[in-house]
């Protein structure tokens, strides 16, 4: 990081009492772990805390889970570059979440019959080997998927706080951060994470709103508009123009990943869901959440948004205009936190940091719970011959969240990669859900899907491997022109939206080419 | 309707939302809490294993 941005970040708020409501705010979370790791004695207990959640306390902690930091980065990217127009995906994520709670698509299926996992659910409804092979499409893609999502959580404590981003103190910071999330995981699984959603939500909302107050008040309602309006002109508002960065793919793209996978098909949704205690409630819980799904994106798009204002309409704002907006640009996933350390006062400013290190830490203790119990459930387990004990199976889970832990830390420290995330993080979990979405729906609703149906869909989720560079460049759908210049042939969206035409009609076919034959009950190794 | 008023609309129909919601699951949220524990207390039946 040059000098210039260096100094840039520095002009931040955050302060010594900021930093006590942060450290104050983590210890209680470690404390809870320890005061619950009692409860978490049976399977169910650890990772579905006993399927006895509220409708109310599944709404916190669903909101807790997806309002992650990584989204409220990369949401607020989006604003930034591309304005009001980016408010299409949180209304769709608004109307698929709500669908799915008012129809119980998919997760009142999945909860009726109670299974704990999604790849539990192919076992019941297919074979085995479905369940096998569902979980490892899974666990690759959700893995992958969390790579980085350490390295956006130190961008935002860089761009807060103004900690230097090459000294040491910010890799111990995210060790120790990571260490936290690791202890209170490892030790009261889902009612501690549940828990810790709880005082999340609560911090965070109110942390939300007082600064979206605050951006307000500070800039103009009207200044906001009218900036984007002299800055991105049409496109900063309409989503379906071309040039806005988004198009008619674009949304349809969001109609399928924001509308219904954010919701009904990630396994971090749906396990909150598979931990209530009816379907009655899963419902409710669905139904209310859609509105929290609707701001987790809204308002970090109005902070990215406010950001730019901030930079092109406010002389406070103006040697943050060069640094992002000039001919050498640094990374814009610092807009948005650096903008919120010269905002907010001191106090306030400690209180959304802390609510946002809880972001981080939620979304991280959930991956980590969901990928390892898929791995110990519908990996290990099914294909163990001899009996897999509860004591087993919590201790192999806790392993497992320890190694992922690990391989977080190596990957986000030593990952040298492009800064175009975005993309490899759409691609590594369209793996999964785009295969995963097709045999879900087709296997609850069309009673002729088959195990070799199933099977060629979850497959067809390899077809997202496309959508990444290299490949792409591999493979001739993206190359580089007489101008210099890169264009693609497909882009992500594209490429998502045929692997899901591939994946209902190679289901289709499967399934109409060999069919299943009737069997008696089968036993499941749940 | 022009899209900067749907815009308009829509942030200030779902901030306002979330407010009045936050404040409900703050509470109801804490009562789930309490009876999650009271339940968890109960005696477990015994699980099957494998």
């Amino acid at each position: 990081m040059n000098e210039a941005a260096q100094e840039a970040f520095s002009k931040t708020n955050f302060g010594a009492i900021d930093t006590v409501i942060v450290v104050v705010y983590l210890l209680v979370s470690l404390v809870i772990g320890l005061l619950v790791k009692r409860y978490a004695g049976s399977m169910e207990n650890y990772i579905g805390a006993g399927r006895k959640v509220g409708p109310w306390l599944g709404v916190a902690t669903m909101t807790g889970t997806e309002l992650g930091l990584v989204t409220v980065m990369y949401s607020a990217q989006k604003g930034f570059t591309g304005g009001f127009a980016a408010f299409h995906m949180a209304l769709i994520a608004f109307v698929g979440t709500l669908f799915v709670g008012l129809t119980g698509l998919i997760v009142g299926p999945l909860r009726r019959m109670e299974v704990l996992t999604i790849p539990e659910f192919y076992e019941k409804r297919f074979s085995k080997n479905v369940r096998v092979l569902g979980a490892v499409m899974l666990v690759l893609a959700g893995i992958l998927n969390m790579g980085l999502f350490l390295k956006m959580g130190s961008m935002f404590i860089v761009g807060v706080t103004g900690l230097s981003s090459e000294g040491s103190a910010l890799m111990w910071v995210m060790t120790g951060l990571l260490l936290l999330v690791l202890a209170y995981t490892t030790l009261g699984g889902m009612i501690s994470v549940i828990l810790t959603d709880y005082i999340q939500f609560v911090v965070l909302a109110f942390g939300l709103l007082v600064a979206t107050f605050i951006a307000i008040s500070s800039l103009g309602w009207t200044t906001i508009f009218e900036t984007v309006e002299q800055q991105l002109g049409a496109p900063g508002f309409d989503p379906t123009v071309e040039g806005s960065g988004f198009g008619w793919t674009y949304v349809f793209w969001m109609l399928i990943t924001a509308g219904l996978v954010g919701s009904a098909v990630w396994p971090t949704a749906v396990s909150r869901a598979l931990a209530m205690e009816s379907e009655k409630a899963v419902r409710t819980q669905y139904s209310w959440s859609s509105v929290s799904f609707a701001i987790r994106f809204l308002i970090p798009y109005f902070w990215g948004i406010c950001a730019l204002v901030y930079m092109v309409a406010t002389p406070q704002g103006a040697d943050l205009r060069e640094l992002f907006l000039g001919e050498k640009p640094i990374n814009n996933l610092y807009a948005m936190p650096i903008f919120l350390g010269r905002l907010l006062p001191v106090g306030l400013l400690g209180l959304v940091t802390a609510g946002m290190i809880a972001a981080f830490m939620s979304t991280h203790d959930s991956y980590f719970l969901t990928w390892s119990s898929v791995i110990t459930q519908d990996i290990v387990a099914p294909l163990r011959k001899s009996p897999f004990p509860t004591e087993s199976r919590v201790r192999l889970t806790r392993i497992l969240i320890i190694a992922m832990g690990g391989y977080v830390l190596y990957w986000s420290m030593f990952y040298t990669g492009r800064e175009d995330i975005w993309d490899y993080m759409a691609v590594s979990g369209g793996i999964y859900f785009t295969g995963s979405l097709v045999v879900l729906l087709l296997g609850l609703y069309w009673k002729k899907t088959s195990t070799v149906g199933a099977w060629l869909g979850l497959l067809a989720g390899l077809f997202m491997l496309l959508g990444l560079q290299p490949i792409q460049e591999a493979v001739g759908l993206r190359y580089r022109t007489q101008e210099g210049e890169w264009t693609e042939v497909l882009t992500s969206p594209q490429i998502g939206l045929f692997t899901v035409g591939v994946a209902i009609v190679l289901t289709i076919v499967g399934s109409f080419a060999c069919p299943d034959k009737p069997q008696p009950q089968e036993e499941t190794s749940a | 309707m022009t899209w900067e008023l749907l815009w308009q609309i829509i942030f200030i129909f779902f901030t306002a939302v979330f407010a009045v919601m936050a404040v409900a699951i703050t509470f109801l949220g804490a009562r789930d809490i309490r009876r999650l524990f009271e339940r968890l207390k109960e005696p477990e039946p015994p699980e099957e294993e494998a």
